[in-house]
């Protein structure tokens, strides 16, 4: 084969179809075998590739093209340059940018996310969240307001805040227990978190958050309590009086076992949030006005096609 | 209520694809009563979708149901506007409303009275537009796919235009639903893309779209229809198949 018609075979929409046809099958292989699989770099380059020859293909046409260029055609050629700055965008991100989930408490200000990263070399502190629910107790609003030095952000579940470049998006909100453990003469002060498990002097108990907006049909608990709305959910030994837990309100105390007291002195909130810093944003969203601006231009007619 | 206004749509609908049925077993050409039926199906569901806007205080977007029934209204839209052009849809989307009405009763008859809250993540103005042009593009995608059936079942010609057009509006309408979906992932989730099983299932789709559109002069009649067809296999997969099979990020889709 000649390397003309080499050329020609690369830069046919033939090949472009076939490497398409290529991509779409590895895809259907990743989603039912996982996404760490080799074929994630194959694709990316065959669609790399793909978008290449097309662009390379569409520039030649219009060079070609003799007097008015046709809505159309510049559309395709948008389109195409909009993926590839898509992707270059998402190559700029992956290289500079960074990503990481940290969990912050009222009480624990934290001095730096990671390395490289700049909110103002000031520590991040968590001010305090706010929830709203509604009749039926489904969260209708968590914002979440954090503050470094003098600047001062509120992060809701739907849209992130800003510290300088970087992003805060809302993770998870969640809570830690302060408790106070008696076990005979020997008293001891513990933090605890959802779902944790107590290890005492001779044994285990399984310590729960009980939220009743998130298990309405236990509201009979909920009422016996006046409507508080933490209380903690103390389970016995494991194995045994799973059916009976105790539920101790803020200030109150339970006796799991005996000998043993447990004392809710109070509820520390936590929330985990997720600090991004995109330096491929600009790219990207360019890419994608670029993208958009295509497909519009797509639904104009060829120009040779006759009306 | 919207259960009695869920049967009488399921009757519209099957009263459409028994006339369109008959439209085509019959010599006569008579596109009168199926269209006509079209257009009560489209009556009976702007009630029952009024009505669960009335029930939510919303417009109801979020869960399988609500989108079955955005989706049927606007194949049945495309396909009325088509016959009123005169743009050759013969009605082979029918059976597919049919079909997905169907789902509908069987499936997930109780979410269409159930008044569920809107998740925290969901909560943004984006996801309107996100699932209505999701939708329109799917309902392009289900019309197109039923003029290839057209194409190949009676041989008629003179389509291949019309499918190619219906298929680049809905890719149009696709890729606006993939950018839109990104902007909105960035915001929420802070990532434009998880490769979320519906993410991928739904570029899939483009791939198989782009791939047409890509050789749609070059193809045979026989290859654009399994292009077509394996389109919106693709689509229906994204649609439903994704939700209960392959969960992720998009699971409260179902």
């Amino acid at each position: 084969m000649t390397l003309k018609k080499l050329l020609r075979h690369l830069l046919s929409m033939r090949f472009t179809a076939a490497l398409l046809g290529l991509d779409a099958l590895l895809l259907i292989a990743g989603t039912f075998l996982g996404s760490q699989t080799p074929f994630a770099p194959l694709m990316f380059w065959s669609l790399l590739l793909c978008l290449a020859l097309c662009m390379s293909r569409q520039v030649f046409a219009l060079l070609r093209v003799k007097g008015r260029i046709s809505p159309y055609r510049f559309g395709v050629l948008v389109f195409h340059m909009g993926i590839a700055l898509v992707m270059i965008g998402a190559m700029i991100n992956e290289r500079q940018g960074y990503k990481r989930a940290v969990w912050l408490s009222e009480t624990e200000p934290i001095d730096a996310i990671a390395e490289g990263m700049d909110v103002g070399a000031e520590r991040i502190e968590l001010e305090g969240i706010e929830m709203d629910y509604d009749e039926s107790g489904a969260l209708t609003r968590c914002d979440i307001l954090l503050r470094a030095g003098a600047q001062r952000t509120t992060v809701h579940a739907s849209s992130p805040g800003r510290l300088t470049d970087v992003k805060i998006y809302y993770g998870e909100q969640t809570n830690a227990y302060a408790l106070a453990i008696s076990e005979g003469d020997a008293r001891e002060e513990r933090i605890a978190y959802d779902g944790d498990i107590l290890t005492l002097a001779d044994g285990e108990m399984e310590l729960y958050r009980f939220l009743p907006y998130y298990q309405p049909e236990d509201n009979r608990a909920f009422d016996l309590l006046g409507g508080s709305e933490h209380v903690l959910y103390l389970w016995g030994e494991q194995g045994t009086n799973r059916e009976q837990p105790g539920i101790v309100p803020v200030g109150g105390t339970a006796s799991p076992r005996e000998g043993v007291s447990v004392e809710f002195t109070r509820r520390i909130p936590y929330v985990s949030l997720i600090f991004k810093y995109d330096p491929g944003l600009p790219v990207t969203g360019l890419g994608g006005a670029m993208l958009a601006i295509g497909a519009l231009l797509f639904l104009f007619r060829k120009g040779n096609e006759k009306k | 209520m919207s259960m009695a206004v869920l049967v009488c749509t399921g009757a519209s609908m099957l009263a459409a694809a028994a006339a369109f049925i008959l439209d085509i077993v019959g010599r006569k050409q008579r596109s009168g009563p199926a269209t006509a039926f079209s257009v009560a199906s489209i009556a009976a569901l702007t009630l029952s979708i009024g009505l669960r806007t009335l029930l939510l205080g919303r417009f109801p977007l979020t869960s399988g149901a609500d989108f079955l029934q955005l989706f049927c209204w606007l194949i049945l839209a495309i396909h009325v506007f088509l016959r009123m052009k005169k743009s050759g849809d013969e009605g082979y989307s029918l059976p597919i409303v049919v079909l997905l009405q169907l789902v509908l009763f069987v499936f997930m008859p109780e979410q269409l009275t159930q008044k569920q809250a809107l998740p925290l993540a969901l909560m943004s103005p984006l996801l309107g537009v996100h699932v209505f042009t999701a939708a329109l593009a799917y309902a392009f995608f289900a019309v197109a796919a039923g003029m290839a059936a057209v194409l190949i079942l009676r041989k008629e010609a003179g389509k291949r235009k019309a499918i190619i057009r219906l298929v680049k509006v809905g890719f149009a309408c696709l890729t606006f639903t993939i950018i839109l979906g990104a902007v909105w992932a960035e915001e929420a989730w802070g990532s434009y893309w998880s490769w979320d099983p519906k993410e991928t299932w739904a570029l899939i789709t483009w791939l198989i779209y782009a791939i047409l559109l890509h050789r749609s002069d070059a193809y045979s009649e026989k290859k654009l229809c399994a292009l077509v067809a394996a389109g919106f296999c693709a689509s229906v997969f994204t649609l439903f198949g994704v939700s209960f099979l392959l969960p992720g990020l998009h699971s409260y889709a179902k």
